[in-house]
């Protein structure tokens, strides 16, 4: 249906650009308020977790990909350095939060991806 | 008139008495208290200047009345002024402050105001109708609107500050602190537990049990809504307040 792109500094400056631009795109996916709510939040963890591992004058590209009834957000980087622990509470809160979290992490290569369905039954 | 103050004496008389009298004695109390009655009209009539700008009038009335205790508190009579001539710019201050620090967070244009208002007031109708959070654009068609004025609007509610969520909710805190033990139970095997810890234990209760619910009972935002009788929205609220508050202090730490 659609695919948007951002690529910000990573740097906390722009987690409302990316928070405000996941929320109009799930929208677009028709999820529930709900779990827009949900899915914003999950948002401002994700990027936290990414900032803190990327050097700030490097960039993190977001990739909204939107579909009727589902959406994927990934959170990439090419300069990560250090890993996301996944023993940490960030990492409690987006698993309640989001249904499906993918990470990958090679070499500096860092893509952690968000799922979410919408729930609504049409 | 409390303790038999009579209402005769004036403005001057009371200030003066007041003036006279130590700070914390019954007497000097009685005074202040006499003065704060007096004067509430006053507040009240300020506090309707701004009653219809969505903020519920005795909120209003109650910030007023703190304006007037600063400006009995403050009210030097050497320098001449009448009194209400004194309190009524520090009771209209503390009101503007009131909006500005306590309402939306951002100025939002009023039409999105309005716009956010009937979004929220539609999301609840449609939540009881449907027995789910509904879509965007199910509130949409609803409301006869488009769907990224409904985003728009969610936006705009986001900015509407949760200052006024943090009254204490005393009747419930005796059922919310039976729950205090499973606070280490949830942070088993969290990485950071330490440095959370007392960040957890220093949020207030209600904040902490939404938490808890929300993140290791995996409880979603609409069940938590109906456990504790508020609104998801509001859930969301605390959550975003709560989660915010927690990133900001470990990366201090």
């Amino acid at each position: 249906m659609a695919t948007i792109q951002l690529s910000v500094p990573a740097t906390p400056a722009f987690v409302g650009l990316i928070r405000s631009a996941a929320g109009h795109a799930a929208a677009h996916a028709d999820l529930t308020v709900e779990q827009i709510d949900d899915l914003r939040l999950a948002v401002d963890e994700a990027y936290a977790l990414l900032v803190n591992v990327v050097a700030d004058d490097r960039d993190i590209h977001v990739t909204f990909d939107v579909q009727p009834g589902q959406i994927r957000i990934d959170f990439h980087s090419a300069d990560a350095a250090q890993p996301i622990p996944r023993d940490g509470f960030a990492w409690t809160v987006l698993q309640a939060l989001v249904p499906q979290i993918d990470l990958v992490h090679t070499d500096n290569a860092l893509t952690l991806s968000l799922e979410m369905m919408t729930v609504a039954s049409a | 008139m409390p303790n038999g103050i009579d209402s005769q004496f004036s403005d001057r008389e009371l200030l003066e008495q007041l003036a006279a009298l130590d700070a914390g004695t019954p007497e000097h109390e009685s005074f202040r208290a006499a003065l704060i009655e007096k004067h509430l009209p006053l507040v009240q009539f300020l506090a309707r200047k701004f009653a219809d700008r969505g903020e519920p009038l005795d909120d209003l009335i109650q910030v007023g009345t703190i304006g007037l205790i600063k400006a009995i508190d403050r009210f030097d009579a050497s320098l001449g002024f009448e009194f209400s001539t004194f309190a009524t710019p520090n009771i209209v201050g503390e009101i503007k402050r009131h909006f500005r620090d306590k309402t939306w967070a951002v100025r939002v244009p009023r039409r999105l105001q309005e716009l956010s208002a009937s979004v929220a007031k539609a999301r609840d109708e449609l939540t009881n109708k449907l027995d789910r959070s509904p879509t965007t654009s199910e509130i949409a068609k609803h409301l006869g609107i488009a769907v990224h004025d409904v985003v728009e609007a969610l936006e705009a509610h986001a900015a509407y500050s949760t200052v006024s969520l943090d009254v204490p909710h005393d009747d419930e805190s005796s059922a919310m602190s039976e729950r205090l033990g499973s606070l280490d139970e949830a942070l088993e095997g969290i990485e950071n537990r330490e440095s959370l810890r007392p960040l957890l234990a220093a949020l207030p209760e209600r904040d902490k049990q939404i938490l808890l619910m929300r993140f290791f009972d995996n409880m979603t935002q609409g069940q938590i809504a109906t456990q504790m009788g508020i609104s998801q929205m509001h859930v969301s609220r605390i959550l975003t307040k709560t989660l915010a508050a927690l990133r900001e202090n470990l990366t201090d730490t």
